[in-house]
C-alpha cells in the first residue's frame, strides 16, 4: 500500500508540485529566519572573538545599569588604576580603553557612515599588543587635534589622510586632522560602525568627557600563566575597594556574546511568528489541495476499495502520499530558506550593514525545526481528507466522478457559533479585565472565520453574481457561479488571504491609530514651533546632540525658550531600597515651562528644583509613591543623591516625554554620566518673525552636525513617519503571508479548472471564445479575492480595535479606521488575483474540446 | 458535387482526409471523404466504431481540423479561419447535441438555453425562444440546474439551446445513447419537427438504426469513406445494411 501511494504522488506530478509549492513556500520563511539570525549571531561572535582575540584579562567597573534586552551600561573606573594593572606580574601590556558616540563630518559636509550602524569614537593605544585595531596607512593619533578613520569609513566617505573633518561628541564638536587610516582585524569595518579613534586623553576628554577615566583596562599576559590566574591577581591587586570587577578574555568574549544572542533571540521570535503565520495561512491551501485533490479521487479511491483495499488503507495510502510531500516540500523549503538568507544578507551588505564574512551558518536545528514544522502542517492538514477517503463506498466507483460539494455540516456551524461566543465573552471580558483572554479572544476569532467562512462566502459570491453579470454578461454570471460553487472550497482560499489581511489591516489599524496619539498629544504638549533632533547613532541611544547645541540655542535673543530632553541610566531605588526604575528623563524646568504642556496631577515645573523628581502617574499608583517621598538615584558612576518627589504628571497621552522619571538636568552635570539630547523643543521670542527665528537657529545648527532643525510641522510628521517605518517593516514581513495565500488562488484554481476541463471544452465548443473563457477564470479569482478581502478587512479592523483599545491606557486616545491603507490593501488584492489567475485561465482557456465532448 | 449542390447545401466536405500518427501507426480516419448536407433536412451518418463518423462530425463543425481537403458551413470554408472566427462561427451559425456532458451545470436551463446568444452578446429572439421553449415542453423547468433534470429533460434542453440561435445546421453526435428508448424517441420526434416545422438543418451522427429512421437520408461510413447512402430510411432497412458491415 505504501509503494502504491509513492506510485500515486510520482504519477500526478504536476499535483504534487502543486501542493508541495504551499509547503516549500511556508517553511522556507521558517528556514530563512534560522539561517539568518544563525548568520548574524555567526557575524557578531566572530566579531567579538576578533575584538577580543588578544585580550587576557578585561577590567571594568562593577556598577552598572542593565536594560531589558540583557546589554548593561557600566560607570567608568580611574585610569590611575593602570599603572597598578601594570606592575601585576604576568601582564604583558595594560590600556585604558574609551569607547563612546562619535560622528564624523567630512569637509565636504557628509556625515560618515549609513545612518543604520553606530558611530563609534574609541581610544587607540598603538603600544597595546590587545587592540583588534591596525593603522594600515599613516600613524596613530599622538595629540588633541589628530583622529584616525576606519578604513570603509575613509572610503566610502572620500576622506583621505591630511583632511580635517568635523567631529562631534559629547563634548561638543571639534575639527581633527586625519592622521591615519585602520583596518578591524584585517576587516575594512567592524559591521558597518564607523570608529573615530583618538589617542586616550582625547578620547577621555572628548568622547567621553570624563578626563581621568576609562571604560576599561584591556590586559594582555605574556603568557606565563593561564586567563584565569592572571585574572584573580589582577583582582587582588586592585582590592575590593576600587570598585572594580576583572572578566578573562574567554569570559569578556562570552558575554558580548550572550549578550548579542539575547538582543538577537528577541528579533529571532519576532520573525519565528511571522513565519509561523505564513505556514499557518499555507496550511489553509495545503489542506485545500489535499481535500480536492481526494475528491477528485474519490472514483479511483472507490474502486481501490471495490477490489478488496480495507477503509484504514486507502486512509493510510492517503496519509502516506501527505508525509511524501510533507517531507519532499520541506527539504525544497529549507534550500528555499537558505536562498532567502542569502538574498537577505546580500541586501545587508547592500545597503552597508554588511556582516564581516557573508558565509550562511547553517546549524542542524535551523534543518531539523523546517523539516518538523513542515513535515507536521503537511501531515495536520491530511488527516481529515484522508479520512475522508477512507469512507468513500465503494459503490462510488460505478457512479459518475462527484465533485466535493458537501454542504456546510451541522457540525460546522455548531463549533463556528461557539467560537463566535467565546470569542465574544473572551473580548469583553479582556478589555475590563484580564488581558490573556484578549488572546484567546483573538484566537477564537480567527476559527470563527474558518469555521464560518463558507456561510460567508456562498452567499458573498452569489449576491456578486448579478452586479458581475450585469459589469460582464454571461462570462461574469459563469464566474460568479462557479465562485459560488463550493463554497468551503472557495472560504477556505479566500480565508488564506483573509488571516494575511486580518493582521495588515490589523496593523494598519493600529498604526494609525498610535499615528493620530502621537499627532494630538504632540500638538498639546509641545507649545514651541521649532525643534532640533540628533541623527547619528550609538550603542543604546539614538539621536545624538551634544547638551552645548540646546545652551547654544537658549542664548539667541530670537528664542524665549529652548529645552533640551536628554536621559540617563540610573538606578532609582524607593524607600525600602527597592529598584524601581532604570532611566530618568533630564530636562531643563525653567525653559521647559514655555515649551511643554505637561499634564500635572500634582506640583509643576516650578517644583522640579535640583532635588526634586517628578514621576508619572501610572509609576507613581504602581509604586505607591507620593509628593514628599523621597528616593534614591544612584548613576553609574558611583554618586548617589536623594531626591524628593515633588510632582506628579499624567502619562496617559504619551507625548514628548517618555519615561516615568522626569528630573532636572543639573542633576547630571556633576556626574560623569553620558548625556546626551535626543530633542531640543523651542519658543519662538515675541514679536520675532518665523524667518528671523529659523535663520538664527539655523546659524547655531550648522555648527553642529548631527543636530536637524525642524519646524514643529516636520517634527511632528518625523514623530509619525517612525511609526510608519516600523509599519512597514510589518508589512513586508507579512507579505510572505500575502503571497502564499495569492499561491492559493492560483493552485485552487489550477485544480478547479482541471476538474471542469470537461464542462470548459463544452462552453469551447458552442461557441465560447478563448477570451471569454480566461475572462471567467479571471473573474472567478477576483471574486475569490473580493471575499477574501471583505473577510479580512472586517476581521482586521475588529483586531486593531480590540488592541488600541487593550492600549488605551498606554496612550492610545481613539480607534482610527485606516481607511487609505485598506483601500490599497483591497485594491492589490484585486490586482494579485488578476495576476494569480493568469495561468489558471491560459489552462482554462486551453481546454480540449474533443477530450471534453468523448463519450466516454 | 455539382455547382448546384454547393448553393443548396448547409454544410459539406471535399475529399476531407484526416491521418492521425505517422510512419506504422498511421490511422486515415476520413479517407477521401466528398459529401454535402442540404439545407432544410434531417442527415443521418452511420458507421461501425472506428468507420470515422464523429470525426468527419468534428471536422465539419470546425472542432477538429482536416489533413487536407476542405469543409464548408454555409459559404464560409472553416479552413481560412482563424480560432477565434471558427469559435464564433460555431456560435452562431452551429449548434450541437452532444451525448452527455450537454449542459452548464452551474446555470439554469434557461441559461443553458440562451448561453450562445449571452456568449455573443445578443439577446435573441425572444419570440424565437420562446417557441422553441413550449416545443420541448420545458416552460416549468427553466428555472432548474442541470442536476435537477432527468437524462431526457437534460437533453431537451440542449436541443433548445441549439435551435435558440437558429444555427445554419446542427450536429448532434449520439444524442440519445445516454437515454432509455422512450426519452430517446422524444428527442427525436423533436428534432425530426425542428426540421419540417422550422426548416432547420440538422446531421446526426448515430450506431443506432432506430434513430436514423427519423433521418430523411443516411450516410453509411467505413474505414474513412462513404461506402452507401440511403433516403427515406427506416429501421429495418438500416438494420440491414449494417448487418453487411460484419461480413
Amino acid at each position: 500500500m505504501f509503494r502504491l501511494s509513492l506510485r500515486n504522488v510520482w504519477a500526478r506530478k504536476g499535483r504534487l508540485l502543486l501542493t508541495a509549492l504551499a509547503i516549500i513556500a511556508g517553511t522556507a520563511f521558517l528556514s530563512g529566519v534560522f539561517v539568518f539570525s544563525d548568520t548574524i549571531k555567526g557575524s557578531f561572535d566572530s566579531l567579538f572573538t576578533t575584538a577580543y582575540s588578544k585580550t587576557d584579562a578585561f577590567v571594568r567597573s562593577a556598577d552598572k545599569v542593565e536594560s531589558d534586552f540583557g546589554d548593561a551600561t557600566r560607570g567608568r573606573v580611574p585610569d590611575s588604576l593602570v599603572p597598578t594593572v601594570r606592575a601585576v606580574p604576568g601582564v604583558a601590556s595594560a590600556n585604558g580603553d574609551v569607547q563612546g558616540f562619535a560622528l564624523v563630518t567630512s569637509a565636504s559636509g557628509t556625515n560618515l557612515g549609513n545612518g543604520n550602524a553606530p558611530n563609534f569614537g574609541g581610544s587607540f593605544s598603538p603600544d597595546s599588543t590587545t587592540t583588534p585595531w591596525a593603522v594600515v596607512q599613516g600613524r596613530a593619533a599622538t595629540n588633541g587635534t589628530e583622529v584616525v578613520l576606519d578604513k570603509q569609513s575613509s572610503d566610502t566617505g572620500k576622506v583621505k589622510i591630511g583632511d580635517t573633518v568635523k567631529i562631534t561628541a559629547k563634548a561638543g564638536v571639534q575639527d581633527f586632522t586625519v592622521v591615519g587610516i585602520a583596518k578591524f582585524a584585517g576587516h575594512d569595518s567592524s559591521l558597518g560602525a564607523t570608529w573615530a579613534l583618538f589617542d586616550l586623553p582625547t578620547a577621555q576628554a572628548f568622547v567621553a568627557q570624563d578626563p581621568g577615566k576609562v571604560d576599561a583596562i584591556v590586559v594582555g599576559g605574556d603568557g606565563s600563566v593561564s586567563q584565569t590566574t592572571l585574572a584573580q591577581r589582577i583582582e587582588a591587586a586592585l582590592g575590593p575597594d576600587s570598585k572594580t570587577e576583572t572578566l578573562t578574555g574567554q569570559q569578556i568574549t562570552a558575554e558580548n556574546q550572550s549578550q548579542i544572542e539575547k538582543g538577537l533571540s528577541f528579533f529571532k521570535t519576532v520573525l519565528s511568528i511571522f513565519a509561523l503565520i505564513s505556514l499557518a495561512v499555507g496550511s489553509f491551501i495545503i489542506y485545500n489541495v489535499f481535500s480536492i485533490s481526494a475528491a477528485q479521487r474519490q472514483r479511483e479511491n472507490a474502486l481501490l476499495r471495490a477490489i478488496g483495499a480495507s477503509s484504514g488503507q486507502v486512509t493510510r495510502s492517503m496519509l502516506a502520499e501527505a508525509l511524501a510531500v510533507g517531507i519532499g516540500g520541506s527539504l525544497l523549503g529549507f534550500v528555499g530558506g537558505l536562498g532567502l538568507a542569502t538574498g537577505i544578507t546580500r541586501l545587508l551588505d547592500a545597503i552597508g550593514l554588511g556582516l564581516s564574512d557573508s558565509s550562511l551558518t547553517v546549524k542542524p536545528n535551523a534543518f531539523v525545526y523546517t523539516m518538523v514544522a513542515g513535515i507536521a502542517v503537511t501531515l495536520a492538514c491530511g488527516v481529515a481528507p484522508a479520512l475522508r477517503a477512507g469512507k468513500v463506498p465503494p459503490l462510488a466507483a460505478l457512479r459518475d466522478v462527484s465533485v466535493d460539494r458537501s454542504d456546510i455540516s451541522r457540525s460546522r456551524l455548531v463549533v463556528g457559533f461557539s467560537f463566535l461566543v467565546i470569542a465574544v465573552l473572551a473580548i469583553i471580558g479582556g478589555l475590563t479585565g484580564t488581558t490573556i483572554l484578549l488572546a484567546i479572544g483573538v484566537i477564537a476569532l480567527f476559527v470563527t472565520l474558518i469555521a464560518l467562512g463558507p456561510l460567508f462566502a456562498g452567499p458573498f459570491a452569489r449576491l456578486a453574481t448579478p452586479a458581475l453579470t450585469k459589469v460582464r454578461g454571461v462570462v461574469g454570471a459563469i464566474a460568479g457561479r462557479n465562485a459560488s460553487r463550493n463554497p468551503k472550497r472557495v472560504a477556505l482560499t479566500a480565508g488564506a488571504l483573509g488571516v494575511g489581511l486580518a493582521l495588515l489591516v490589523g496593523v494598519a489599524a493600529l498604526g494609525s491609530s498610535i499615528k493620530s496619539s502621537i499627532r494630538e498629544t504632540v500638538g498639546q504638549q509641545f507649545l514651541g514651533q521649532y525643534t532640533i533632533t540628533g541623527s547619528g547613532s550609538t550603542a543604546g541611544s539614538e539621536g545624538v546632540l551634544p547638551l552645548t547645541v540646546a545652551a547654544s540655542v537658549a542664548k539667541l535673543p530670537e528664542v524665549a525658550g529652548a529645552t533640551g530632553v536628554g536621559a540617563a541610566q540610573v538606578h532609582i531605588a524607593n524607600a525600602a531600597g527597592q529598584n524601581i526604575g532604570k532611566l530618568v528623563a533630564l530636562i531643563d524646568p525653567v525653559s521647559a515651562a514655555k515649551t511643554i504642556n505637561l499634564t500635572f496631577v500634582s506640583g509643576g515645573w516650578n517644583d522640579l528644583t535640583a532635588d526634586a523628581l517628578i514621576v508619572s502617574k501610572s509609576k507613581a499608583d504602581a509604586e505607591h509613591l507620593v509628593p514628599g517621598d523621597v528616593v534614591q538615584v544612584g548613576f553609574l558612576d558611583g554618586t548617589t543623591t536623594q531626591l524628593t518627589i515633588r510632582g506628579v504628571f499624567d502619562d496617559k497621552n504619551a507625548g514628548v516625554l517618555s519615561g516615568n522619571f522626569i528630573a532636572d538636568r543639573q542633576l547630571a552635570a556633576t556626574t560623569g554620566v553620558d548625556v546626551f539630547d535626543a530633542q531640543i523643543y523651542i519658543v519662538r521670542a515675541p514679536g520675532v518673525s518665523d524667518a528671523q527665528a529659523t535663520a538664527a537657529i539655523e546659524s547655531v545648527v550648522k555648527n553642529f552636525p548631527s543636530a536637524k532643525f525642524q519646524t514643529r510641522e516636520q517634527f511632528i510628521s518625523s514623530q509619525t513617519n517612525q511609526v510608519d517605518t516600523l509599519l512597514n517593516v510589518i508589512y513586508a514581513l507579512l507579505a510572505m503571508s500575502i503571497f502564499i495565500a495569492v499561491l492559493g488562488i492560483v493552485i485552487t484554481l489550477l485544480l478547479s479548472v482541471y476538474e471542469r476541463r470537461r464542462e470548459l471544452g463544452l462552453m469551447r465548443a458552442i461557441g465560447t471564445t478563448r477570451a471569454q473563457v480566461r475572462g471567467s477564470v479571471r473573474w472567478e479569482a477576483v471574486l475569490t479575492a473580493l471575499i477574501g478581502t471583505a473577510m479580512g478587512v472586517g476581521l482586521g479592523i475588529a483586531l486593531g480595535w480590540i488592541v488600541v483599545k487593550a492600549l488605551a491606557d498606554q496612550g492610545l486616545n481613539s480607534f482610527t479606521l485606516p481607511v487609505q491603507s485598506i483601500v490599497v490593501f483591497a485594491v492589490v488584492a484585486v490586482v494579485l488575483a488578476v495576476l494569480a489567475a493568469w495561468l489558471p485561465a491560459r489552462r482554462a482557456a486551453k481546454a480540449d474540446i474533443l477530450a471534453a465532448i468523448a463519450t466516454t | 458535387m455539382t455547382e448546384q449542390s454547393t448553393v443548396t447545401a448547409a454544410a459539406g466536405a471535399v475529399d476531407a482526409i484526416k491521418v492521425y500518427g505517422t510512419g506504422d501507426s498511421e490511422v486515415r480516419a476520413l479517407d477521401g471523404i466528398t459529401v454535402s448536407f442540404e439545407a432544410g433536412r434531417f442527415s443521418a451518418i452511420m458507421g461501425p466504431s472506428g468507420s470515422g463518423k464523429s470525426t468527419l462530425m468534428h471536422c465539419l463543425a470546425g472542432l477538429d481540423s482536416l489533413s487536407s481537403g476542405a469543409v464548408f458551413i454555409g459559404e464560409t470554408y472553416l479552413a481560412s479561419l482563424n480560432d477565434k472566427q471558427l469559435t464564433e462561427l460555431r456560435r452562431t451559425n452551429v449548434g450541437f447535441i452532444f451525448q452527455a456532458y450537454n449542459l452548464i451545470p452551474t446555470l439554469t436551463a434557461y441559461e443553458n438555453i440562451t448561453l450562445p446568444l449571452l456568449l455573443g452578446g445578443s439577446k435573441g429572439d425572444d419570440e424565437w425562444i420562446d417557441r422553441v421553449i413550449t416545443a420541448v415542453g420545458l416552460r416549468d423547468r427553466l428555472k432548474h440546474r442541470p442536476s435537477e433534470l432527468s437524462g431526457g429533460q437534460q437533453q431537451r434542453v440542449a436541443v433548445a439551446r441549439a435551435l435558440a440561435s437558429k444555427p445554419t445546421i446542427i450536429f448532434a453526435d449520439e444524442p440519445t445513447g445516454n437515454l432509455d428508448s422512450r426519452a430517446g424517441a422524444e428527442i427525436l420526434e423533436f428534432m425530426r419537427r425542428a426540421v419540417r416545422e422550422f426548416g432547420q438543418t440538422i446531421v446526426m451522427v448515430t450506431h443506432d438504426p432506430v434513430a436514423a429512421s427519423y433521418a430523411d437520408r443516411v450516410i453509411f461510413l467505413a474505414d474513412g469513406r462513404i461506402v452507401d447512402e440511403m433516403q427515406q430510411p427506416t429501421a429495418e432497412r438500416v438494420l440491414d445494411r449494417m448487418k453487411r458491415f460484419g461480413e
